[in-house]
């Protein structure tokens, strides 16, 4: 280990549970625990104030002491709320599409995602040259401008940690040309970049000619200690009449690829009528894939579960025989190690970051319908697949560790700060 | 220096093809037979061909002197016949010098000795065949897949028929015993000749590990260590078994595997006290030493020696047993098609290519295997699998319909 002192840490993210909208927060609350395991001070800062809880680091929030101000009014803001950091900056653009660029750091609250991830740089610049740290470390292109700010105004180096691009959220053909330039900032002006697997690595050299040598590839992990033991689920009457259970868990938009999984429901549904496909989550793609499940003949194959979290989602996890993760691009992929730590096989997309990491699952491309029906089938069909999965897929994601993973981001911290 | 017998294997299974769920019924071509067929030529052009042409050689060049004994699987061989006949050729013409023992062993290159007792003996007889058929010759000698062995295994060789049978020299079985000499299974007189691994593995897995202390291994170094046998007694044999594949395959050409191989047979050859000899001319010769008694099964995988590679795992253990629950309805069709699809199913490669043991270090299981992971090997062999069973239920429906 570490003999110097650890420096100490400036954390810039959006969201952290159980305030959180899907695996940004999973991710910045993993990772803060493994830096507090090995003893690194991290100040995690959130753009707004809300009730978190963690032993692991000290919270900040950009908008305390502002009472009264306009934008002190989103600090009760639910998980749905419209500052989601996964609902498309296009939607927002409707009401203030000002952003131009660099230099318009002023805190005014504005109801776009651009304007706030601006707001919340002005107030960072503030608390940069109030805090006592060493490094700054900001997660994805929301926390990146209050990281850039922060950098600017003390010159302390700037760790831009990359959870999604751009590209990941909207494919190629909808990019908004606004983030699109914050992340290229990020690329060009942060000291190191950290991605989530080599695949999202790749996509930052391919999409913005980022240099390679600055980026610096730190997985995600799941922490297995913290799942409930896997029970028996034989109460859901589902279950009970020899229906097996397909899953389905991430937002229902583009980039999660759920009309490809919908697209291999209809394929399996007509080699087997007793297999069940459930959605959980939410998003904007919901009503289409409700209408389109209905037009297709699926009504009674297909459950809408809802946004689900904590013991309910574990608990839909371990009900179901398999889980696929379609994703279109897939920057990690947490929900896949989620499911292996509740003892359920996964079938996930090769476009994603995970699927380069776990070798105990079975794989496919995204587009490829027939080839994930063709897998669904063989995994509802041959019970010693699912179980040699389960077995080796739960041993498998005990490769995963924040502990681990935190020393990646020391051993970035260490090489800027020795630079 | 104690007498040399080398002994090489070879096989090549019939690989499926990516036989989908949605396949099932179809009936269709289970077989990959253009991946199979390139597979082959490849593996001919870099190991069979230029092997056979350095062992051809030696023996014509020491006027006999030099011995090899071989197995060849049945699969192969016909695979041979049908498109590369001047392959084949190349191993007639080993046999035709009288200075090459042929081995039997299971036509399909199966587990069928752990999985059936009657389908093992006629796949014995299948391979003896076409050991007659290729060749005109007898084996007298066996080696089961992967030397799979135990107690009861070699009864049921001796039973064949069989002088011997190969197996590992593994140290658990041995104790203080030496591989280096004739020994006989327990209760049987069945002669057995067993691997000494140590001097096998130098060539046939470190032979160009530059992570190995001895690399390069030198023909010279080599002799040394194999003289050295005779040092602390008597060894009467070195039992030196390996893969054909070991010679331009496993190891490349590049490796030096080749000219390694032919200077080491010289030197050896040098002194004319030394010899090269094969396993029926050393049971015939020698009084077998002691017995031994091989309690659990062994083989000659792995650091663990057992059957672990190719039944470790629930998927294996599945796809094995669904396999020889067939055996009945599939022997009574009296179908030489279908038994045949049946056989090359039995294949041990389809179980080892479904083998988790050593997957998540990304150790992907083996040469020539077509599959990404082992999930995917089990789902292609049970949707074969669940497509020939249907094949024979319908064959036993029509039968009752004419009986009735």
């Amino acid at each position: 280990m570490v003999s110097a002192p650890l420096p100490k840490i400036l954390m810039f993210g959006w969201e952290f549970p159980p305030y959180n909208s899907g695996g940004l927060g999973v991710a910045c609350e993993g990772l803060v625990g493994g830096l507090a395991r090995l003893g690194a001070p991290v100040t995690f800062v959130l753009p707004r104030k809300i009730d978190c809880r963690s032993g692991a680091c000290r919270f900040l929030f950009s908008d305390d002491g502002h009472d009264g101000d306009k934008w002190n009014a989103v600090k009760e803001i639910a998980v749905n709320s419209p500052l989601s950091p996964y609902l498309t900056a296009a939607q927002y653009e409707e009401e203030y599409r000002v952003f131009a660029g660099k230099g318009v750091y002023h805190s005014v609250w504005r109801r776009d995602l651009v304007g706030e991830a601006m707001r919340y740089a002005g107030q960072a610049k503030t608390i940069a040259q109030k805090e006592d740290f060493d490094v700054i470390h900001c997660h994805d292109w929301l926390s990146l401008p209050a990281g850039l700010a922060a950098r600017e105004a003390t010159g302390k180096p700037l760790i831009f940690h990359v959870h999604a691009i751009e590209y990941d959220r909207v494919g190629d053909n909808c990019l908004n040309a606004d983030i699109r330039a914050i992340e290229k900032e990020g690329f060009d002006k942060a000291d190191a970049v950290a991605a989530v697997s080599r695949y999202t690595k790749q996509r930052i050299i391919n999409c913005y000619q980022a240099d390679a040598e600055k980026i610096n590839v730190v997985p995600n992990a799941v922490d297995r200690s913290k799942f409930p033991p896997r029970a028996a689920h034989d109460l859901w009457n589902l279950k009970k009449n020899g229906k097996k259970v397909v899953l389905f868990v991430g937002r229902l938009t583009f980039q999660k690829g759920p009309d490809y999984f919908l697209a291999a429901a209809k394929r399996v549904a007509c080699a087997d009528d007793s297999i069940m496909f459930v959605f959980s989550g939410s998003g904007d793609m919901e009503r289409w894939l409700i209408e389109e499940a209905a037009r297709t003949g699926l009504a009674d194959k297909v459950i809408f579960a809802g946004f689900l979290r904590g013991g309910d989602l574990h608990r839909l996890y371990q009900m179901a025989d398999l889980y696929v993760m379609p994703s279109v691009s897939e920057p990690f992929g947490l929900t896949s190690l989620e499911a292996l730590a509740n003892g359920t096989p996964i079938l996930i997309s090769r476009q994603s970051g995970v699927s380069e990491m776990v070798s105990h699952c079975l794989k496919v491309d995204f587009w490829d319908v027939d080839q994930m029906a063709a897998k669904i089938l063989a995994a509802a069909r041959y019970p010693e697949l699912r179980q040699v999965l389960q077995d080796n897929g739960l041993s498998e994601v005990d490769k995963f560790s924040w502990v681990e993973s935190a020393k990646k981001c020391l051993g970035i911290y260490q090489k800027v700060l020795a630079a | 220096m104690p007498s040399i017998c080398l002994y090489l294997h070879t096989h090549q299974p019939r690989r499926l093809r990516k036989f989908s769920v949605f396949d099932i019924g179809s009936h269709a071509n289970y077989f990959d037979d253009h991946n199979n067929r390139q597979i082959l030529e490849r593996v001919a052009k870099k190991s069979y061909l230029p092997t056979n042409k350095m062992l051809l050689g030696l023996m014509r060049r020491s006027k006999g002197r030099f011995k090899v004994s071989m197995s060849i699987t049945g699969i192969l061989l016909e695979q041979l016949e049908a498109e590369f006949p001047e392959v084949l050729k190349s191993f007639k013409d080993l046999v035709d010098t009288g200075c090459c023992e042929l081995v039997s062993e299971t036509y399909y290159h199966s587990l069928a000795s752990v999985g059936s007792a009657p389908e093992f003996s006629r796949q014995v007889q299948k391979q003896n065949a076409m050991m007659e058929k290729l060749f005109g010759y007898k084996p007298k000698f066996f080696r089961n897949t992967e030397l799979v062995y135990n107690n009861d295994i070699a009864k049921e060789v001796s039973k064949m028929g069989f002088l011997g049978m190969l197996a590992e020299g593994w140290d658990e079985i041995l104790g203080w015993r030496s591989p280096n000499f004739l020994y006989k299974a327990k209760d049987s007189s069945l002669r057995l000749l067993v691997r000494n691994y140590r001097l096998s593995d130098d060539i046939g897995f470190r032979f160009s590990n530059r992570d190995w202390k001895e690399w390069p291994l030198t023909s010279e170094k080599y002799t040394d260590w194999v003289n050295l046998l005779n040092i602390d007694g008597q060894s009467q044999t070195l039992n030196l078994f390996m893969d054909y594949e070991t010679f331009g395959e496993h190891q490349w050409e590049e490796t030096g595997i080749f000219k390694f191989f032919e200077a080491f047979c010289w030197r050896v050859l040098e002194n004319p006290l030394n010899s090269f000899t094969t396993p029926t001319k050393l049971a015939k010769s020698l009084e077998p030493a002691g017995e031994l008694d091989f309690h659990r099964l062994v083989s000659w995988a792995d650091t663990e020696r057992d059957l672990s590679a190719w039944l470790g795992n629930k998927m294996q253990q599945a796809a094995l047993e669904k396999i020889y629950s067939l055996e009945e309805k599939i022997m009574a069709t009296g179908d030489e098609l279908l038994i045949d699809e049946w056989r090359k199913l039995q294949t041990s490669d389809h179980f080892y290519y479904m083998c988790t043991k050593w997957f998540s270090d990304g150790d992907v299981h083996k040469y020539f295997n077509p599959y990404e992971s082992p999930y995917e090997s089990f789902i292609a062999f049970m949707n074969v699998f669940s497509d020939l069973k249907m094949r024979v239920d319908k064959y036993s429906q029509s039968k009752i319909k004419v009986a009735s």
